[in-house]
Protein backbone atom coordinates (compact mmCIF):
# COMPACT_ATOMS: atom_id res chain seq x y z
CA UNK A 1 0.00 0.00 0.00
CA UNK A 2 1.36 3.45 -0.59
CA UNK A 3 2.35 5.73 2.28
CA UNK A 4 -0.05 7.73 3.59
CA UNK A 5 2.02 10.96 2.66
CA UNK A 6 1.57 9.93 -1.18
CA UNK A 7 -1.97 9.20 -0.95
CA UNK A 8 -2.72 12.79 0.77
CA UNK A 9 -0.41 14.18 -1.94
CA UNK A 10 -2.23 12.45 -4.62
CA UNK A 11 -5.34 13.67 -3.46
CA UNK A 12 -4.40 17.50 -3.07
CA UNK A 13 -3.28 17.34 -6.80
CA UNK A 14 -6.50 16.17 -7.54
CA UNK A 15 -8.43 18.37 -6.21
CA UNK A 16 -6.30 21.61 -7.63
CA UNK A 17 -6.87 19.77 -11.30
CA UNK A 18 -8.91 21.75 -13.38
CA UNK A 19 -8.62 25.56 -11.94
CA UNK A 20 -9.12 28.23 -14.23
CA UNK A 21 -5.66 29.69 -14.35
CA UNK A 22 -3.38 26.35 -13.82
CA UNK A 23 -5.84 24.40 -15.54
CA UNK A 24 -4.46 20.56 -16.05
CA UNK A 25 -0.73 21.34 -15.25
CA UNK A 26 -0.62 20.29 -11.46
CA UNK A 27 2.47 18.51 -10.93
CA UNK A 28 3.80 16.38 -8.13
CA UNK A 29 7.38 17.02 -6.82
CA UNK A 30 8.68 17.65 -10.09
CA UNK A 31 12.26 18.16 -10.53
CA UNK A 32 12.54 19.53 -13.83
CA UNK A 33 12.32 23.47 -14.94
CA UNK A 34 8.96 24.13 -16.77
CA UNK A 35 9.16 25.96 -19.59
CA UNK A 36 6.76 28.47 -21.17
CA UNK A 37 4.39 25.98 -22.51
CA UNK A 38 4.15 24.37 -19.08
CA UNK A 39 2.66 27.55 -17.11
CA UNK A 40 1.17 29.14 -15.36
CA UNK A 41 1.58 25.88 -13.16
CA UNK A 42 1.22 23.77 -10.01
CA UNK A 43 4.00 21.97 -7.67
CA UNK A 44 2.58 19.78 -4.94
CA UNK A 45 5.44 18.74 -2.66
CA UNK A 46 4.78 17.23 0.77
CA UNK A 47 7.35 17.98 3.09
CA UNK A 48 7.94 18.29 7.02
CA UNK A 49 5.90 15.49 8.73
CA UNK A 50 6.73 15.50 12.48
CA UNK A 51 5.39 12.08 14.28
CA UNK A 52 4.12 11.19 18.08
CA UNK A 53 2.67 8.51 18.93
CA UNK A 54 -0.39 8.97 20.26
CA UNK A 55 -1.24 5.85 21.60
CA UNK A 56 1.02 2.28 21.13
CA UNK A 57 -0.61 1.14 17.89
CA UNK A 58 -1.56 4.72 16.61
CA UNK A 59 0.90 7.32 15.23
CA UNK A 60 -0.13 10.73 14.98
CA UNK A 61 1.15 12.89 12.14
CA UNK A 62 1.58 16.63 11.30
CA UNK A 63 2.03 16.83 7.67
CA UNK A 64 3.24 20.19 5.73
CA UNK A 65 1.86 20.47 2.42
CA UNK A 66 3.31 22.92 0.19
CA UNK A 67 1.55 24.18 -3.15
CA UNK A 68 3.25 26.57 -5.06
CA UNK A 69 2.00 28.61 -8.30
CA UNK A 70 4.75 29.33 -10.70
CA UNK A 71 3.74 32.31 -13.86
CA UNK A 72 5.48 34.06 -16.19
CA UNK A 73 3.96 37.69 -17.59
CA UNK A 74 5.30 40.78 -18.41
CA UNK A 75 2.57 42.75 -16.63
CA UNK A 76 0.44 42.11 -13.70
CA UNK A 77 2.36 38.90 -12.35
CA UNK A 78 1.91 39.75 -9.07
CA UNK A 79 -2.27 40.20 -9.82
CA UNK A 80 -2.09 36.46 -11.81
CA UNK A 81 0.13 35.11 -9.00
CA UNK A 82 -2.64 36.31 -6.28
CA UNK A 83 -5.43 34.95 -8.89
CA UNK A 84 -4.01 31.78 -8.75
CA UNK A 85 -3.58 31.83 -4.71
CA UNK A 86 -7.49 32.41 -4.70
CA UNK A 87 -8.00 29.51 -7.15
CA UNK A 88 -6.35 27.10 -5.25
CA UNK A 89 -7.62 28.71 -1.57
CA UNK A 90 -11.29 27.97 -2.85
CA UNK A 91 -10.43 24.24 -4.12
CA UNK A 92 -8.49 23.19 -0.61
CA UNK A 93 -11.02 24.68 1.04
CA UNK A 94 -13.77 22.61 -1.33
CA UNK A 95 -11.60 19.10 -0.60
CA UNK A 96 -12.54 19.18 2.61
CA UNK A 97 -10.72 16.15 4.83
CA UNK A 98 -9.29 14.60 1.51
CA UNK A 99 -12.26 12.41 1.74
CA UNK A 100 -11.10 11.23 5.20
CA UNK A 101 -7.24 11.04 4.31
CA UNK A 102 -6.95 13.77 7.15
CA UNK A 103 -8.39 14.07 10.37
CA UNK A 104 -9.60 17.73 9.92
CA UNK A 105 -8.87 19.29 7.11
CA UNK A 106 -6.28 20.88 5.11
CA UNK A 107 -5.25 24.52 7.17
CA UNK A 108 -3.25 27.02 5.87
CA UNK A 109 -0.36 28.26 7.71
CA UNK A 110 1.62 30.60 5.73
CA UNK A 111 2.29 32.31 1.63
CA UNK A 112 5.56 33.45 0.07
CA UNK A 113 5.89 35.35 -2.80
CA UNK A 114 8.89 35.75 -4.86
CA UNK A 115 9.63 37.02 -8.15
CA UNK A 116 12.38 36.78 -10.76
CA UNK A 117 13.87 38.80 -13.23
CA UNK A 118 16.62 36.64 -15.08
CA UNK A 119 14.38 35.40 -17.52
CA UNK A 120 13.18 36.80 -21.00
CA UNK A 121 9.73 37.61 -19.28
CA UNK A 122 9.57 38.14 -15.25
CA UNK A 123 8.87 35.12 -13.61
CA UNK A 124 6.83 34.71 -10.31
CA UNK A 125 5.57 32.13 -7.69
CA UNK A 126 3.74 32.11 -4.88
CA UNK A 127 3.89 29.33 -2.26
CA UNK A 128 0.46 28.22 0.00
CA UNK A 129 2.02 26.48 3.33
CA UNK A 130 -0.73 24.05 4.58
CA UNK A 131 -1.11 22.22 7.56
CA UNK A 132 -2.38 18.21 7.74
CA UNK A 133 -3.17 16.20 10.65
CA UNK A 134 -3.82 11.96 10.54
CA UNK A 135 -3.06 9.16 12.24
CA UNK A 136 -2.03 5.73 10.88
CA UNK A 137 -1.11 2.42 12.48
CA UNK A 138 1.81 2.20 13.97
CA UNK A 139 4.17 0.44 11.55
CA UNK A 140 1.35 0.41 8.21
CA UNK A 141 2.03 4.14 7.56
CA UNK A 142 -0.27 3.06 4.44
CA UNK A 143 -2.81 2.48 6.63
CA UNK A 144 -5.09 5.93 7.81
CA UNK A 145 -7.27 5.39 10.63
CA UNK B 1 36.79 69.19 -23.88
CA UNK B 2 35.98 65.72 -23.57
CA UNK B 3 37.48 62.45 -22.31
CA UNK B 4 41.42 62.04 -23.07
CA UNK B 5 40.08 58.66 -24.09
CA UNK B 6 36.85 58.81 -24.94
CA UNK B 7 37.20 58.63 -28.98
CA UNK B 8 40.17 55.85 -28.56
CA UNK B 9 37.35 53.71 -26.63
CA UNK B 10 34.96 54.58 -29.06
CA UNK B 11 36.66 53.61 -32.13
CA UNK B 12 38.10 50.34 -29.62
CA UNK B 13 34.47 49.48 -29.13
CA UNK B 14 32.63 49.79 -32.53
CA UNK B 15 35.90 47.97 -34.26
CA UNK B 16 35.39 44.90 -31.98
CA UNK B 17 31.81 45.54 -32.73
CA UNK B 18 32.35 44.70 -36.20
CA UNK B 19 34.18 41.82 -35.85
CA UNK B 20 32.40 39.94 -33.24
CA UNK B 21 28.69 40.95 -34.13
CA UNK B 22 26.06 38.25 -34.34
CA UNK B 23 22.82 40.33 -34.98
CA UNK B 24 22.00 44.01 -35.92
CA UNK B 25 19.41 45.83 -34.30
CA UNK B 26 16.54 48.41 -34.44
CA UNK B 27 16.91 51.22 -31.62
CA UNK B 28 13.98 53.77 -32.18
CA UNK B 29 14.72 55.12 -35.69
CA UNK B 30 18.02 54.16 -35.73
CA UNK B 31 18.97 50.60 -37.90
CA UNK B 32 21.62 48.21 -38.63
CA UNK B 33 23.19 48.47 -35.23
CA UNK B 34 25.74 45.72 -35.11
CA UNK B 35 25.93 43.98 -31.71
CA UNK B 36 26.63 40.48 -29.36
CA UNK B 37 23.26 39.04 -29.51
CA UNK B 38 23.07 36.48 -25.92
CA UNK B 39 19.98 34.24 -25.58
CA UNK B 40 21.30 31.41 -23.48
CA UNK B 41 19.39 28.79 -21.14
CA UNK B 42 18.45 30.31 -17.73
CA UNK B 43 15.88 29.33 -15.37
CA UNK B 44 14.36 31.34 -12.29
CA UNK B 45 14.13 29.19 -8.62
CA UNK B 46 15.54 26.26 -10.31
CA UNK B 47 11.52 25.58 -11.39
CA UNK B 48 10.95 27.52 -14.53
CA UNK B 49 13.25 27.67 -17.57
CA UNK B 50 13.62 29.96 -20.23
CA UNK B 51 16.74 32.62 -21.56
CA UNK B 52 17.88 35.30 -21.02
CA UNK B 53 18.45 37.65 -23.65
CA UNK B 54 20.57 40.64 -23.69
CA UNK B 55 22.48 42.89 -25.91
CA UNK B 56 25.94 44.18 -25.89
CA UNK B 57 27.01 47.46 -27.85
CA UNK B 58 29.08 50.18 -28.39
CA UNK B 59 27.52 52.90 -25.64
CA UNK B 60 27.77 55.25 -28.56
CA UNK B 61 24.84 53.45 -30.48
CA UNK B 62 22.70 53.12 -27.53
CA UNK B 63 21.89 56.73 -27.61
CA UNK B 64 19.46 57.90 -24.99
CA UNK B 65 17.79 54.59 -25.50
CA UNK B 66 16.64 53.76 -21.57
CA UNK B 67 14.49 50.90 -19.87
CA UNK B 68 10.87 50.59 -21.25
CA UNK B 69 12.11 51.26 -25.08
CA UNK B 70 11.11 49.59 -27.37
CA UNK B 71 14.20 47.87 -29.18
CA UNK B 72 14.36 45.30 -32.24
CA UNK B 73 16.93 42.11 -32.89
CA UNK B 74 16.98 40.31 -35.72
CA UNK B 75 12.92 41.54 -36.28
CA UNK B 76 11.85 40.11 -32.87
CA UNK B 77 11.08 42.81 -30.70
CA UNK B 78 12.14 43.67 -27.60
CA UNK B 79 11.73 46.29 -24.44
CA UNK B 80 14.58 47.14 -22.83
CA UNK B 81 14.34 46.16 -19.15
CA UNK B 82 17.95 47.48 -17.75
CA UNK B 83 20.71 49.27 -19.42
CA UNK B 84 23.80 48.66 -18.01
CA UNK B 85 26.80 51.31 -19.58
CA UNK B 86 30.32 50.08 -18.18
CA UNK B 87 31.91 53.20 -18.53
CA UNK B 88 34.37 51.96 -21.06
CA UNK B 89 32.33 52.17 -24.03
CA UNK B 90 30.21 49.18 -23.69
CA UNK B 91 26.77 48.91 -22.87
CA UNK B 92 24.92 45.96 -22.12
CA UNK B 93 20.80 45.96 -22.68
CA UNK B 94 18.79 43.57 -20.84
CA UNK B 95 16.07 42.84 -22.75
CA UNK B 96 12.50 41.60 -22.22
CA UNK B 97 10.26 39.75 -24.47
CA UNK B 98 7.07 41.54 -25.63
Amino acid sequence: MTHARQQIREAVATALTGLTTTSTRVHQSRMRPVGDTGLPCLLVSTDTEEITQSMQTRLYRDLTITVRGFAKATANLDDTLDTIASEVEMAMQSAGTLSGKTSSGLVLRRIDVDMDDTLDKPAGVIALQYQAQYFTAAGTPGTIV
Amino acid sequence: MSAPFAAIETATATSAMAALANCTATIGVVSGIEAVFDNGYATAFADISGSAPSLLLPTSDVGSAAAGDAITVNSASYTIAERQDDGTGMTRLVLEAV
